[in-house]
Parts: C-alpha cells; sequence; structure tokens
C-alpha cells in the first residue's frame, strides 16, 4: 500500500476542511441572502469563518453544531444586538457543565430561535 | 414574529436536512504526531548550542535573553560583558546585570525579539514550549539548585531559558529542559519541580512572540 505523506495528509485535511466552509457559506446564503447596503452585515463567508474559529470555544464538534453556531451569529448580526444581548449569547455558549448541544440550546433560547415543526 | 427571526427559525430547522450530526474536522494524523512531541534532533541540538555555559556577572536574566536573540538572529558579536553594558544602557537593568521580566522584555526587544511577559505557570509553560517559543522563567536559585544536588546558603530570583519540553508517549509534558548559566549547566527539570520552582519565582515569564525553535 502506498504511504501517504504528511504533506499529502494536510493537504487532505485542507481540502475537506475547505469543502465543509464551502457548503455552510452556501448554507447561510441559501438561508439568510447575502446582505447588500448594509456595512453592519456580516457576508455568510465572515459569519462562515466565525462560526469555524469560535466552534472550539463552544466544543462544538459536529457539523450540524457548527451550522447552528453559523445561524446564532447570523441572528446576532442580523438583529443588531445589543451588548447585553450578545453578552448573554456569549455567556450561554461557553457556560461550563454543559454540553455544546445545552449551550447551543440556551443561546437560541436567548435569541428567541426554535426548531420550526412542520 | 419579524422576518429575521422567522429566517433564523426556519434556518434552524434545516440544519438536520444539511448537515450530518458527524465530526465536521477528523483528527489530522500528522498534527496529533506532532503534537505529542513537538521537539525534534534539530531543536534538541540548538537548546544545547546556544548555551554559552557559565555566566560571570549577575546576569542571569541577560544571559538567559541573549540565548534567546541568539537564537534568532545567530551568533552575536559581542562578549558577556558588551551585551551586558549595552543592556544597562538601554533598558532598566541594574548596575551589576540583575534584570526583571520587563527588562528582559526591554533587551530583547533591542535586537529585534518581541516578546510579552505572562504568568509564570505550567499550562502558560507547556503552551509557549509546545509553539516552540522562547521561555524565560524565575525561581528561588536555592531551591532552584538544591533539586540539582547543589547546596547554596542564600536563595536569590534567579533566571533560567527554558529550552523545550519532555513528553511522555501521550503527548503530555512530564518535564523541562533548562539552561542555567547560573551553575553553567543544562538540565532536565520534572513538571512537578518546575511547578514547585516556579512558585518560588517572581510569577513572571517571559513569552517570545514567535517560535525560536527549529520545528524539525
Amino acid at each position: 500500500m502506498a504511504r501517504i505523506s504528511a504533506a499529502q495528509w494536510a493537504a487532505l485535511d485542507k481540502a475537506r476542511d475547505n469543502q465543509f466552509r464551502a457548503r455552510l457559506i452556501s448554507f447561510i446564503d441559501t438561508q439568510f441572502g447575502r446582505p447588500e447596503g448594509d456595512a453592519n452585515l456580516r457576508s455568510p463567508e465572515d459569519i462562515a469563518d466565525a462560526a469555524l474559529q469560535f466552534a472550539d470555544t463552544v466544543g462544538a464538534m459536529t457539523e450540524a453544531q457548527i451550522a447552528r453556531i453559523a445561524i446564532l451569529l447570523v441572528a446576532v448580526n442580523r438583529r443588531q444586538s445589543l451588548p447585553d444581548e450578545v453578552a448573554s449569547v456569549r455567556a450561554a455558549l461557553t457556560q461550563a457543565g454543559r454540553t455544546p448541544d445545552e449551550r447551543i440550546e440556551a443561546a437560541a433560547t436567548v435569541l428567541g430561535i426554535s426548531e420550526v415543526v412542520a | 414574529m419579524s422576518a429575521a427571526a422567522a429566517s433564523a427559525n426556519a434556518a434552524w430547522g434545516a440544519v438536520k436536512k444539511n448537515f450530518a450530526e458527524t465530526p465536521a474536522k477528523g483528527p489530522c494524523i500528522p498534527c496529533a504526531a506532532a503534537k505529542k512531541n513537538p521537539v525534534g534532533a534539530k531543536w534538541r541540538k540548538d537548546a544545547g548550542d546556544v548555551f554559552p555555559g557559565h555566566q560571570s556577572y549577575n546576569d542571569c536574566g541577560l544571559e538567559a535573553s541573549r540565548q534567546v536573540v541568539e537564537q534568532v538572529k545567530g551568533k552575536l558579536d559581542m562578549s558577556e560583558r558588551q551585551f551586558m553594558d549595552n543592556a544597562i544602557a538601554t533598558c532598566t537593568v541594574d548596575d551589576d546585570g540583575g534584570a526583571n521580566a520587563l527588562d528582559r522584555q526591554c533587551v530583547m526587544q533591542q535586537y529585534g525579539v518581541r516578546s510579552t511577559v505572562e504568568k509564570a505557570d505550567i499550562t502558560n509553560v507547556d503552551a509557549a514550549l509546545r509553539d516552540g517559543k522562547g521561555v524565560i522563567v524565575t525561581a528561588d536559585s536555592k531551591l532552584l539548585w538544591g533539586m540539582q544536588g547543589i547546596s547554596s546558603q542564600q536563595g536569590v530570583p534567579h533566571a533560567v531559558l527554558l529550552t523545550n519540553g519532555i513528553y511522555d508517549d501521550t503527548g503530555k509534558m512530564t518535564g523541562v529542559w533548562v539552561n542555567d548559566t547560573g551553575i553553567g549547566q543544562r538540565y532536565p527539570m520534572s513538571t512537578d519541580d518546575l511547578a514547585t520552582a516556579l512558585k518560588s519565582g517572581t510569577g513572571k515569564m517571559n513569552v517570545t512572540d514567535n517560535p525560536i525553535w527549529p520545528s524539525d
């Protein structure tokens, strides 16, 4: 069997990371559209990168968890959230003793987001 | 419900259809292997090569700083005395060479090596050494040298350069290598001993902003 070099592993990791980022950007774009004419609103690329960065802090590992974090970030941004609300969301996302899912759910509650049941 | 809230709720529901509950990032195999023991042969060699031996003045912090500078910039064309005199002239170093963490930061900056002063604890040491950064810590000399079997009458705050961590098979740092110009020796020290030593020091340590040791 051919041995995969460290450089090849790194390239594969990079490709996979890029692929997920691209899917995340596309999802945000589809769900929320691309903001125009308001410099305060962040682009899907910006939101995706922020979500990927923030995922480590939350302890989020799965695709779904990171996507939900992205939605939270969009919601905060679109609502032009007040500092108190942003602080509450951040506190929920980093609360000790909670699983990543519990943190994300708590942050969603702060923002009044719940899953739409058909 | 506002349009923004409705979009967020709809997006929340759409997550399940678009994203799996599987890890977004798998383990980076070469990264994991590298993190277990980041110290390669060249790093170990450089850690020994940069050590100047026994200091001639009360300039432990300056000699530790000089090692960092020379690791980054190459060998300086000046004596220990000249290096000390320059430090006295440009930073707030004592006339006999004594220097605190801010003085060491100033001295390294004079040679273009940027650093920060951090709280001296095992977590910060581990993180900095794992990243290949230059780390200077202080400890009470009597305690520090006593751990090496060298007795001394009186302890003084003493600065040493930590060159690299020592790691077990799981990647946990179990010790460090110390370049100690006070006794002119390089020696390994367990993490437990280091924790004790750090508590006896000033509580501050210098960490370079950038890695100084080779990644191989």
